[in-house]
């Protein structure tokens, strides 16, 4: 089965890995999609599926033949960073680092949906995202100054 | 100063000393090795450029681009994988299991059950004794194929299952099953200081209430796992730990393997809160199946395993009775608490708060632990002073409503101006001063005779609260600092980083005290193997026990440094300095690092530095909370607001990761006080909860405005970085406060957290 | 997760035949079957996948001020949809209360009706009355988030916000099966909810939710969705509340968190509040007569107030003075 991962067109075997989750760590090596809880009840595994804000742990790696998914990987230009990780890393908005992938995917898309969002957008559009170390002000703090225009300038 | 302290508390035997370490509220008496010299201490004076700055997080770029390695993200050569087969009820006897039936199916490499891993891991026992225990374990060559056969073999088990009791009151009960064969109680610790009696017969108002704390879950996002791979007699182990030289200790005497054998490695982990200070049934899992089958091999929690059997803060009931004069002066304080702990743990109780935090001349604890049968404790985060703190803080801000005494005026008039519990005098302890400032930035408004709470829908109430935690850290803590041939510098200490900052932190101590630039520094940890040991990261002790060792170490090399410098230019050494990685002359520049090492080629500058022992005081780290909440008295919903906290460190070392640690403690703390409590059904002792939608924790639609500080100042009576540890103390005041909140708001008290909206509507009806 | 086979449904007939082998689950966003299998209380053969079927993403707003809601059409777009907003508020209100963003996004309206019940014993596998068992563990239990109405023996509550606001604006579903396509009330799928242990659904083999068919009446008046969580987000509700006056002047309320499947209240209640003029005591003795039959149990009694609350609200706010 044939899908495109961060651009380049890959092959995975379903049987081999039921959930998108499983066939990116276990059989492309893509490990910035996280295995946290499985259930789809932590945003660890968040991915953009044609564009699209998902859980790979609840996605069915059958269902995507075809389609065009993005994980924390694909986020930067070559070398140049996003600048939602730039401005992740200048506003301090990642501690164990574990929940950062799926942030950086649901900031990524709230700002392409919403380019100036209320803090309480970003509250909302965030809350599919657990973070246990409790990162939240600075991550609202890190979107907040992209969407301001401020880039990477804490 | 410092040293006629020393001389007073240390039993010095040579180079030798026995000191007092304090570790997670516990203390211990442990021989150390004085270090060779101590440097002068930094001072609030001092002026330093690098520390007390917020350079940004060495690893940010590896954990925003996903390049950061967790531990199940290592994958070896021909690596398996393995699931642990658990108890699915809280008491009986194995009788039956099909092993074989596991064996054959297809993909399985080895199985283990009843009788087959040493009996120093405590794996795969026959007695069950909760839910969740380890039983047996399969090893395969997929994760999926593992899970099919340990579906198997879970389908197979057959257990005569016996009467448990998996809350207090079943375990305390006259009819009880016995939990444990010595007993379901521990003998009642009592500690006492003045006459409490007397205290209580000396009060004009006496207030007794009881407290109930819920059992909270760490629920780190990494869940705990392993990777071990044998080579030859040697075992290397990936684990996601918060001491990597305790879980070399764990493996070596468990498999009876010399620690030398042994090398475990750390790089990045999500997450550990307390619950991660050792090996595990998933590390003694991994590493048995590897050696039996000489192939790597990964064992990894699911988050059901991760939920259920990985550690826990223990529930408690407190009940407390506080005594005081009319003006608010305490007179008594009397603590009698219920731990139920689970199957096992240590007792990390409520009650050394109530001995710490005010200046009370008649203090009774009295502490009974209780064994139940739901998998054991752990520490997490503020153990015992978050649960005591609850409790402490909660019948503190009821005598002051009683006595129509602000909540804060009541704190500042018996403010604890030494430590009465240990009879000590304090390194530093500001918490006037966190109080004043705290009131400034929250605009606090005093709770007394303040209008009645108004018929609108909504009701918004005040509240604050008070922390203290030992902070001092201790020996024995090594470090070495290397001046590379290039004048770059390597900061070798084997501790690690949970997230909290160390690398980062560790550097900049490192590039103040040898005068390097701070990016030619990078901090080498997680690896027992290469690096000096340190002990775990627990107990807010990373800071002041590493940091000094590292100090030490870069003042070593520095010496050196400028000793082979002052060869060079011919110069006395005293007349040279560093800044900026180069070589001052009479304070100006003569020689770069880079320039000078070239020159040296590979003579080897390395400093080394160790953790001294303690002074003979109270090190704690204290500070206040204010939040602000809503309730809505008809559905029981709180919201927090805001919470303003100030704390009282001594040195920061990092003002931004110090405050994303403030952060995380209150969101923690947060939960604690909303959302987070384990269910478990009481009938059949099985956690019904253990997944991350039904265990609760804040999402971030659930923060407040937060303003979050520390003062400025350092403590150099505390060490001779003038640091004392910043994790644990900002998620004790939080739920104290935030439940103080919420009785300004409704005007019930709430004695039982999380505040959910059935106990608030409860309180409410009553 | 157990090997299954996976089926992409390129027709209704296709759907149909795939769905009758005996062990053939429906798939939607796969949000909630994902985990009940990882949770192996549901252990499908094949998994068919109905969100490529002909109008299956369809919304249809029909020119008489009904509308067609295609059984694949996803919670996220039930949300923003401009027309649903406009007409049918309650349901996008509802539709935007689900979970998290990307359950949103993921989850379509067919599998939102059809999920399974939350409840933490049925979900822990234990032996409870919907994993074969005989009794509801619940019962007597922990029992928190459980139900206060119940015809038979399980008390679990439906999860669904959805439901709560299909059930005010009353809503019909489209079901396809073997003998073609079929209408039925929310009440009539939802029947047996609590006294079948394998479905909440009154399905045949073959049969699955093809789309939500949203009368001409429930268009418009004023119409709204409150749901009560314990955080911030991500939470079932523990209670929630859907209303509608109706352009007509007829009142419809509805209760979720409670029961296992609609739960609209007594219609001599609704008449009352259509009537209006109600000052607060009437408000009171509404809200208790609505929750008269609720028979909470041990951990779930403050869901009784709760409910009450939200009923209170609702009546001042739908009151036409």
């Amino acid at each position: 089965m044939r899908f495109t991962v961060n651009g380049s067109p890959r092959d995975v075997d379903p049987a081999r890995s039921p959930t998108l989750l499983a066939a990116l760590r276990d059989q492309l090596g893509i490990t910035g999609p996280k295995l946290s809880c499985d259930h789809g009840e932590c945003g660890a595994c968040t991915v953009r599926l044609d564009g699209e804000l998902v859980y790979a742990c609840l996605s069915l790696t059958a269902a995507c033949e075809g389609t065009q998914v993005q994980t924390v990987e694909g986020l930067a230009n070559g070398n140049a960073l996003h600048p939602l990780q730039e401005s992740f890393i200048t506003h301090d908005a990642a501690q164990c680092g574990f929940c950062t992938p799926g942030q950086l995917l649901a900031a990524a898309t709230l700002l392409e949906q919403k380019p100036h969002p209320t803090d309480d957008e970003i509250r909302a559009a965030m809350s599919g995202n657990l973070c246990r170390c409790g990162t939240y002000p600075k991550i609202i703090a890190a979107i907040r100054a992209v969407a301001d225009g401020a880039g990477g300038a804490p | 100063m410092s040293e006629k302290r020393k001389g007073k508390h240390t039993t010095k035997r040579g180079r030798f000393v026995q000191t007092v370490v304090e570790v997670e509220g516990r203390t211990e008496t442990r021989v150390v090795e004085l270090p060779a010299f101590e440097p002068p201490p930094w001072t609030a004076a001092t002026p330093l450029t690098i520390v007390g700055t917020s350079p940004l997080r060495v690893d940010a770029a590896e954990k925003v681009t996903g390049r950061a390695r967790y531990t199940a993200d290592i994958v070896r050569p021909g690596m398996l994988h393995a699931v642990i087969v658990r108890a699915p009820l809280a008491k009986g006897t194995v009788t039956a299991m099909d092993l074989d039936a596991a064996r054959a199916m297809p993909g399985v490499r080895a199985v283990m059950g009843t009788g087959d891993a040493p009996a120093a891991t405590r794996l795969f026992r026959r007695d069950i004794s909760y839910a969740g225990q380890p039983l047996a374990a399969v090893c395969a060559e997929s994760l999926d194929a593992a899970e099919c056969a340990a579906r198997v073999l879970a389908t197979s088990l057959r257990v005569d299952a016996a009467p448990h009791a998996v809350i207090v009151d079943d375990a305390i009960a006259p009819d009880a099953p016995l939990v444990r064969k010595d007993g379901n109680t521990t003998a009642p610790d009592v500690v006492e200081r003045g006459d409490v009696a007397r205290g209580l017969a000396a009060a004009e108002v006496t207030i007794t209430r009881e407290y109930r704390t819920p059992v909270a879950l760490h629920s780190a996002l990494e869940p705990h796992g392993a990777v071990c791979e044998w080579n030859g007699e040697h075992l290397t182990v990936w684990e996601s730990t918060q001491g990597i030289f305790r879980v070399r200790s764990d493996v070596a005497k468990a498999l009876t393997v010399p620690q030398a054998k042994v090398r475990v490695l750390k790089d990045y982990m999500g997450g550990g809160f307390g619950a991660k200070n050792g090996a595990g049934a998933h590390t003694y899992t991994a590493a048995l199946f590897a050696r039996q089958l000489g192939a790597p091999v990964r064992c990894i929690n699911d988050r059901r395993a991760e939920q259920t059997d990985s550690g826990n803060r223990p529930a408690t009931v407190q009940k407390v009775t506080i005594a005081a004069r009319r003006d608010g002066t305490l007179t008594a304080l009397v603590l009698d608490a219920l731990i139920p702990l689970g199957i096992s743990g240590w007792e990390g109780g409520p009650a050394q708060i109530f001995h710490e935090l005010y200046a009370c001349p008649n203090v009774r604890t009295t502490e009974i632990c209780v064994y139940i049968n739901a998998s054991g404790m752990q520490a997490f985060r503020g153990p015992g002073y978050v649960e005591g703190a609850f409790a402490l803080e909660g019948a503190m801000n009821a005598l002051a409503r009683a006595l129509q005494i602000d909540p804060v005026a009541l704190r500042l008039k018996n403010l604890a101006t030494r430590d009465e519990r240990a009879n000590r005098e304090f390194s530093g302890n500001r918490l006037d001063e966190c109080y004043t400032e705290g009131m400034r930035r929250f605009g606090w408004t005093s709770t007394v005779h303040r209008p009645p709470p108004t018929v609108t829908r909504v009701k918004h109430g005040i509240g604050v609260a008070a922390q203290t935690w030992p902070t001092g850290g201790g020996p024995p803590s090594y470090a070495d600092v290397r001046i590379n041939s290039d004048g770059s510098v390597d900061v070798l200490a084997g501790t690690q980083d949970l997230g909290t900052g160390a690398r980062t932190i560790l550097a900049q101590i490192a590039a103040e005290a040898l005068g390097a630039r701070l990016d030619t520094v990078r901090a080498v940890i997680g690896d027992t193997e290469r690096l000096p040991y340190t002990g775990n990261s627990w107990g807010s002790m990373t800071t002041p026990s590493v940091g000094p060792a590292v100090r030490m170490a870069a003042e070593e090399a520095k010496a050196r440094l400028l000793e082979a410098a002052a060869q060079m230019l011919d110069a006395p050494v005293e007349s040279l300095s560093t800044n900026d990685s180069q070589v001052l002359l009479d304070s100006v520049v003569a020689l770069s690092f880079s320039d000078l090492c070239r020159k040296l080629g590979n003579v080897h500058i390395v400093g080394h530095g160790s953790r001294g022992p303690n002074p003979e005081l109270a090190i704690v780290t204290v500070g206040a909370q204010f939040a602000e909440v809503e309730v809505d008295p008809e559905t029981g919903v709180v919201r927090v607001l805001r919470v303003v906290a100030v704390h009282d460190a001594g040195r920061i070392i990092n003002p931004a990761l110090a405050e994303s640690q403030l952060h995380g403690g209150i969101i923690q703390g947060i939960g604690y006080a909303l959302f987070e409590e384990r269910h478990i059904d009481r009938a059949r002792g099985v956690t019904l909860n253990a997944n991350l939608h039904d265990y609760k924790i804040p999402t971030m639609a659930d923060v407040p405005a937060i303003d979050a500080s520390f003062l400025d100042g350092a403590d150099p009576a505390a060490n001779h970085i003038g640091a004392r540890g910043i994790a644990e103390p900002p998620i004790i005041p939080t739920a104290p406060a935030i439940a103080a909140a919420v009785a300004d708001a409704i005007g019930v008290e709430v004695c039982e957290i999380p505040l959910t909206p059935w106990r608030v509507l409860t309180a409410l009806a009553q | 997760m157990y090997p299954f086979t996976y089926h992409r449904a390129e027709s209704a007939t296709d759907a149909v035949r795939a769905l009758n082998a005996p062990s053939a689950a429906a798939l939607g966003g796969g949000t909630d079957l994902l985990v009940a299998m990882k949770e192996e209380i549901a252990r499908p053969d094949v998994l068919v996948d109905l969100r490529r079927l002909p109008g299956a993403r369809d919304i249809a707003l029909h020119n008489d001020g009904s509308a067609r809601i295609g059984c694949a059409v996803r919670l996220s777009e039930l949300a923003a949809h401009a027309g649903i907003a406009d007409r049918f508020a309650a349901l996008a209100q509802a539709a935007a209360a689900v979970g998290t963003p990307q359950l949103r996004t993921m989850g379509t309206i067919g599998g939102n009706l059809a999920q399974r019940p939350r409840c933490w014993y049925f979900r822990s596998g234990l032996p409870c009355f919907k994993n074969g068992g005989t009794d509801c563990l619940a019962e007597r239990g922990e029992n928190h988030y459980h139900a206060l109405f119940t015809d038979g023996t399980c008390h679990a509550v439906h999860p669904s916000d959805p439901l709560v606001a299909l059930t005010v604006l009353e809503a019909t579903v489209e079901i396809t099966g073997l003998a073609g396509a079929r209408i039925l009330s929310l009440d009539a799928l939802f029947s047996r909810a609590a006294h079948d242990a394998r479905s909440e659904l009154t399905l045949a083999p073959g049969d699955y939710i093809s789309a939500v068919l949203l009368p001409a009446s429930a268009g418009g008046g004023e119409q709204f969705y409150e749901k009560l969580m314990q955080r911030g987000a991500w939470d079932f509700a523990t209670v929630s509340l859907a209303a509608h006056r109706r352009t007509d002047g007829a009142v419809r309320i509805a209760l979720g968190g409670v029961s296992l499947g609609p739960c609209r209240v007594n219609s001599s209640v609704e008449e009352d509040v259509a009537t209006g003029g109600l000052d607060d005591d009437s408000i009171d003795a509404l809200a208790e007569r609505v929750m008269y039959d609720a028979r909470p149990l041990d951990h779930n009694g403050y869901k009784v107030w709760q409910a009450q609350a939200l009923l209170r609200r609702a009546m001042r706010r739908l009151d036409p003075r």
